[in-house]
């Protein structure tokens, strides 16, 4: 599957017009074919296909051709700040949104149940191109609690964390809601109610753990849509993550980049759906066996 | 229903709290903050570097920087002119085509090496060496043969060949399309080779090239360009290694034992007299030069044994570690300007060597300006700090620069607003918050944001494989009010008519309006190229007049009936908001005067740049900013037949004929003056529209001192302090 | 089992009593026909009151809402009421587009692969999953950068043709549970070919189950437009969407906030308005899987 991934943005990119080396201020004919033959871009298509795959097979992802560095370089500099944004976003999302979804479905068809699901779906609704602004005219710009941009120190990450983790709260948060109805209409609830246990403790110690089964299986996909939904608040707060770069290296037609980008992306989300598959299993032991 | 009213509310709550609270009066953008360090400047850059590498790096983001870490002959002033640095003095032969500078002596590297002539020389044939693939390779098209250098098809005769004497220049006689013949300079060794310093120990080796791997000579000790070696009589050579990202290091001449293609035959001839290095033309040469060629020499068979390409092939010497002398095949005023720039500012030969692709890093670089480079943190910041082994430690008032690399215009003004950074980088400030930055100051300017003239003009280019009907360009370009378009976008621009950008007549001194030859009512800009001296004033252009323009196109119609142009396509990049801003008025404008319909599509940059210079567009957006003030170099050449920017691909005899006798001009007037009725020819043509001269627009903080606003956008960053005591002194 | 005295009840008109008792959902698709009433009729109104969506107000450049302009106007001077009402229109139009694609592609692939079973319905099943892992958007954004398309048509074909996954899997499921009703076996017994089976017979009764999806996938698309358009490959100028116009205003949010409130609201509540149409449809279209 990476293999079919590699080789479909290699032709893909290479197919479009313009080279990695087009600039404004055109190039002499000897200077060009200098650079073109450093990056063997003089080569037959299938001779650079091969040697760029072969290098694959080998864990090397090649060299960026605009930029002085191995893509493996970019992605360990830039990697570290996506993952603390993404880290940072997923436990805002699963806090925030497990809380709303639990309070809603323990007080099922009340008020505070409606208001907190139609605060969810507000979540769903506004795009983070929308809440973004919003946010940073308001907690940076107006109030100062943090800086607009940059990725400066821990505080720096919490208002595009809560960008990206409000729009994911709101999903988790009606899945766990559906969730813990479920869980809360089984018999080992009823047991847990006849013997006397109380309400809190049933809905937060016994119930939880199963109720937020769907919550876990959804962390796959989340976490998958976290890298677009990513790339817009990088962009807008301008945290260097790797979001960034899978946008330039089409704009500028950087081939190992983008492939390289787009492998170790397909390879870091199949291990984390292992990682999803392996917890769904340990949180709810009748799918174990 | 309590749902629906409380989304909605909520709703409504944020957009009204939006919207209601706007950024209150003030005089200044953002509540200024207190000075922490006075002499730290955290500067807003406008993106990311590109390279540091004078022989690299490119961009605006980069260049700047590159001025603060590596001294030049000459630099940048406050007033964007060159003043001389590592150069005390120089002379100008008379017909301009010879440079000598004279170096100071106290100069040095940050590692503690002396800086000497050798250095300036390096970098020199480092940027035309073909192996680098300098990018920056056309600031120095003016040395002499620098384009057979690049193409690798100049030689000097090692011995008596030929009735030629040794040390002879010559030219390989191939055809220009022709399979390239094999490398002179390759050289194999029977043992492994030891690359090091020159006059190294081997065990001082930093890298061991294999027995029998090719490495291609660059230079060899003790010749004109090149430094001494140890022992006159046992030269070295620099070598080349292409392993991996290459390596660079020397070796004594006598270890390369192995010329694979020394008994390979070669067809050469001599270079002509005017590239001659080392020659002064006579005045029958000079003669010769504008009459009509002469039959091209019988070229002889030479072996390859007996050339090599060395850097005393261009027009450069080094007769003594202080002294550089440059020369140009053609009168070339500009050459002391154009030695403040990147290609000739030198680089320390030891560091590139080792690793020439990757050595303008924190750790290993090496440089001679005065800040040096210590942290560089990809697309977050970099960090300089004051240089101690720099020669003018007064002219240095910063201890330590920080530059942030956002590449986001807004998100720099945001971080300006919010106190993170002191100053953001000339013409970085968003086009949609200038109507604000002109207003919010209880209707005025706020006090921080200034606008000053920039060497930059934006036009549209129009195919005129496409549109060959000249009237119909003159329609269009008749058809465009210039003064409304710079009104929206606030940002001071100055809509032109005329093509070479230049400062606003009215803000001339008097001494530099009698150098112009116009009053301070004259409309229009001029370009002061020496204070007081020297100074150019563009041809009038096609003003706006809607009268001509209906005229123009009357005529246009007539003349190509069926062939007149039902929708016309204008074409700008993505990136920027004041071109789609532009477009969207040209449009309406276009429309509205001359009844033509045009459809507007926005590319991507790559694609934008291919399909612009392949004539895939019929009108396209186009800039050009300068990086010196000299009209013919920088904005007026572009327009020769066949020119590598000539986007139009216009091609006029005439003007091609006036640039070329201003080429042999010597006298600057004189040769302004042809340079001016050429120009007059290209905007009479119309194959470009002029619309405005840049401006740059300054988010300064108050407390901010020394940051000069010149005209090429190249301040001197070193100079800059901050003072905790603005407020008593505005 | 008493014959019933009234007229049989189909499970349409059911669904529709049981839609229409959720208020909710009544309100939130009225909202949303309303907004695109006011999307295609709305500029024309403007019109009469002077305003439109080309014209250059250079004395008023990026002012705050107004008498003059209820909403204010962008850099350029253009007015934003008629501007979000006018970009309303193509986002509408290519959300609804690319979901019809997204249909197409999807039912059809979905219903070929339950009805074919066996071999055919495991690749065809496998591809999806595949699909599924694929970073469509990066597809998406590598497209249209690479062919340097202008056209919309493209765009929604494009969107739609990553949208269709999802849909895909829930027609293949309920397909997989008609094929073995009584009225496909009397249709098989009757000798008509497979395809008309499907199509004919299948098909239109998992429309319920599509209908909820679309009305799901609405802004789904809805969404990944204005992502492109923030990237810069989505809708070219001159046309503008809400996905543009929210671009224009996110830069602006420090100095002129309105321009991003504008569509921003606008956007959000057509979403909003779906996605709670969308749960009103799911649960009445089909009790069994009930938000409870």
């Amino acid at each position: 599957m990476l293999a079919a991934v590699a080789t479909i943005a290699f032709f893909l990119l290479h197919a479009a017009p313009g080279g990695p080396f087009s600039s404004e201020r055109r190039l002499q004919p000897a200077v060009q074919r200098n650079i073109e033959e450093r990056y063997h871009l003089r080569d037959p298509l299938w001779k650079q296909y091969t040697t760029y795959m072969g290098g694959l097979a080998r864990g090397d992802l090649g060299h960026s051709m605009k930029r002085q560095r191995s893509v493996g370089e970019i992605i360990a500099q830039h990697f570290p700040y996506s993952v603390k944004l993404g880290c940072l976003s997923i436990v805002f999302a699963v806090l925030f949104g497990t809380a709303m979804g639990v309070v809603a479905a323990a007080r099922r068809n009340t008020a505070t149940d409606h208001g907190l699901m139609s605060l969810a779906l507000v979540g769903i609704s506004i795009p983070s191109i929308v809440l973004a602004p919003i946010f940073i005219r308001f907690f940076a710009l107006q109030l100062g609690w943090v800086p607009p941009a940059r990725a400066d120190g821990f505080v720096s990450y919490l208002a595009p964390a809560a960008v990206l983790g409000l729009i994911y709260a709101g999903t988790i948060a009606r899945l766990a809601r559906a969730g813990m109805i479920e869980t809360l209409g089984q018999d080992f609830v009823r047991t847990a109610r006849a013997k006397g246990v109380t309400e809190r403790t049933v809905v937060w110690k016994h119930a939880l753990r199963l109720g937020i089964t769907p919550v876990v299986s959804y962390l796959g996909p989340a976490i998958a849509g976290l890298v677009s939904g990513s790339f817009v608040v990088e962009k807008i707060f301008q945290i260097p993550g790797l979001g960034f770069y899978f946008v330039d290296s089409v704009a500028s037609r950087d081939y190992p980049v983008l492939t390289g980008l787009l492998v170790f992306y397909v390879g870091f989300l199949v291990a984390l759906n292992l990682i999803v598959d392996i917890a769904y299993g340990w949180l709810d032991p009748r799918v174990r066996t | 229903m309590p749902r629906r009213h409380g989304t909605t509310l909520s709703i409504a709550v944020i957009a009204g709290a939006l919207v209601a609270c706007g950024l209150p009066d003030s005089e200044y953008f953002g509540p200024v903050p207190a000075v922490r360090d006075p002499h730290h400047l955290r500067w807003c850059n406008s993106g990311e570097p590109d390279n540091l590498d004078p022989a690299e790096g490119q961009s605006t983001t980069a260049t700047p920087l590159m001025h603060a870490l590596f001294d030049g002959l000459t630099r940048y002033g406050d007033d964007g002119l060159a003043e001389p640095s590592l150069a005390t003095s120089w002379d100008i032969t008379p017909d301009q085509r010879r440079v000598t500078f004279h170096l100071r002596h106290d100069a040095r590297w940050s590692n503690g090496r002396t800086l000497t002539a050798y250095d300036v020389a390096y970098q020199v044939v480092r940027v035309l060496h073909p192996i680098t693939a300098s990018p920056n390779a056309d600031s120095l098209d003016w040395v002499k043969n620098n384009l057979s250098y690049l193409s690798g098809t100049v030689r000097v005769l090692l011995r008596d060949r030929g009735g030629l004497p040794a040390g002879t220049i010559v030219e390989l006689s191939v055809a220009p399309d022709a399979v390239p013949p094999p490398d002179t300079n390759l050289r194999t060794a029977s043992r492994a080779l030891a690359l090091r310093e020159l006059g190294a120990a081997p065990a001082a080796a930093y890298a061991t090239v294999p027995a029998a791997t090719p490495v291609t000579i660059v230079e060899l000790s003790g010749r004109p360009a090149s430094p001494p070696g140890p022992a006159a009589d046992r030269p070295w050579a620099f070598v080349y290694w292409d392993r991996g990202a290459g390596v660079y290091g020397w070796v004594p001449l006598a270890d390369l034992d192995g010329e694979p293609n020394a008994a390979h035959r070669y067809q050469v001839v001599p270079v002509a007299a005017k590239n001659l290095p080392g020659h002064d033309l006579t005045a029958d040469e000079v003669a010769a030069l504008t009459a009509p060629a002469p039959p091209a020499p019988t070229p002889i068979t030479v072996d390859g044994r007996d050339l090599l390409m060395l850097p005393e092939t261009l027009g450069i010497r080094v007769p003594d570690p202080f002294t550089f002398v440059i020369e140009a095949a053609d009168p070339t005023p500009a050459i002391v300007s154009t030695s403040a720039s990147r290609a000739m500012r030198p680089v320390p030969r030891e560091a590139v060597a080792r690793a020439p692709r990757r050595w303008a890093e924190p750790g290993t670089i090496v440089t001679s300006g005065p800040l040096h480079l210590v942290a560089a943190i990809p697309r977050d910041r970099l960090e300089l700090v004051r240089s101690p082994t720099y020669w003018d430690q007064a002219d240095v008032k910063l201890d330590r620069l920080t530059a942030y690399s956002m590449d986001d215009q807004a998100a720099n003004a945001n971080t300006y607003f919010a106190g993170g950074c002191d100053a953001v980088a000339a013409n970085n400030v968003p086009q949609s918050y200038l109507a604000a930055l002109s207003t919010g100051n209880h209707g005025k300017p706020y006090r921080d944001f200034t606008v000053s003239p920039q060497l930059g003009v934006y036009f549209a280019v129009i195919n005129t494989k496409r549109f060959d009907n000249v009237h119909l360009r003159r329609a269009l370009a008749l058809a465009l009010d210039r003064p409304r378009i710079a009104s929206f976008l606030h940002g001071g621009e100055i809509g032109v008519a005329s093509y070479t950008p230049g400062a606003p007549i009215a803000s001339l001194d008097d001494a530099d309006l009698a150098a112009c030859g116009v009053t301070r009512a004259t409309p229009g800009v001029a370009l002061v190229i020496e204070r007081g001296a020297l100074c150019y004033v563009p041809p009038p252009g096609l003003e706006y007049d809607v009268a001509a323009a209906r005229a123009e196109l009357a005529l246009a119609r007539r003349e190509l009936g069926d062939r007149f142009p039902r929708e016309i396509v204008y074409k700008f990049n993505l990136g920027f908001e004041a071109h789609k801003l532009i477009a969207e008025y040209m449009q309406a404008q276009w429309k509205q005067v001359l009844g033509v319909e045009v459809r507007i599509e926005s590319q991507e940059w790559q694609v934008f740049l291919a399909d612009t210079r392949n004539l895939e567009y019929q009108i396209a957006r186009m800039g050009w900013i300068g990086s010196a003030p000299d009209p013919e170099v920088e904005f007026v050449r572009m327009w020769r037949c066949g020119a590598a920017n000539n986007r139009p691909q216009w091609c006029n005899r005439a003007f091609d004929q006036l640039l070329d006798e201003a080429a042999a001009t010597i006298d600057p007037k004189a040769r302004l003056a042809k340079v001016r009725a050429a120009e007059a020819i290209m905007v009479s043509e119309a194959p470009i529209i002029p619309i405005y001269a840049y401006t740059q627009k300054h988010l300064i903080r108050p407390y901010v001192r020394g940051l000069a606003q010149n005209y090429i956008g190249q301040p001197p960053l070193w100079r800059v302090w901050l003072d905790p005591d603005w407020r008593s002194q505005p | 089992m008493t014959l019933a005295a009234t007229r049989p009840r189909s499970p349409a008109r059911d669904a529709w009593r049981r839609l229409r008792t959720n208020r909710m959902a009544v309100i939130c698709g009225g909202l949303f026909v309303a907004i695109v009433v006011a999307c295609l009729v709305g500029p024309a109104i403007c019109a009469a009151f002077g305003l439109d969506a080309t014209t250059l107000d250079l004395d008023l450049l990026a002012a705050p809402p107004s008498r003059a302009h209820p909403l204010g106007t962008d850099a350029l001077g253009r007015d934003l009421l008629v501007r979000v009402l006018v970009g309303g229109r193509i986002a509408i139009l290519i959300s609804l587009t690319a979901t019809g694609v997204a249909i197409v592609i999807g039912v059809a692939w979905g219903a070929i692969a339950a009805y074919a079973g066996g071999r055919v319905d495991y690749v065809m099943m496998r591809i999806v999953d595949t699909l599924y892992g694929f970073p469509t958007i990066v597809f998406v954004v590598v497209i249209r950068a690479v062919f340097d398309t202008q056209s919309l048509v493209s765009l929604f074909a494009l969107i739609g043709a990553i949208s269709w996954l999802t849909m895909a899997r829930i027609v293949r499921g309920q397909v997989l549970t008609l094929r073995h009703r009584e009225f496909v076996e009397a249709a098989r017994a009757l000798g008509a070919r497979p395809t008309r089976i499907l199509f004919r017979h299948i098909v239109p009764n998992t429309l319920g189950a599509v209908i909820v999806y679309a009305t799901v996938l609405v802004p789904q698309t809805m969404l990944v437009e204005a992502f492109l358009s923030f990237i810069g490959l989505g809708v070219q100028a001159p046309l503008a969407s809400w996905g543009t116009l929210v671009t224009e205003g996110a830069t602006q949010i420090a100095v002129s906030p309105w321009v991003l409130v504008g569509p921003g609201v606008a956007m959000g509540l057509t979403i909003f308005a779906l996605n709670f149409l969308g749960d009103g449809l799911r649960d009445a279209l089909d009790p069994q899987s009930r938000r409870l």
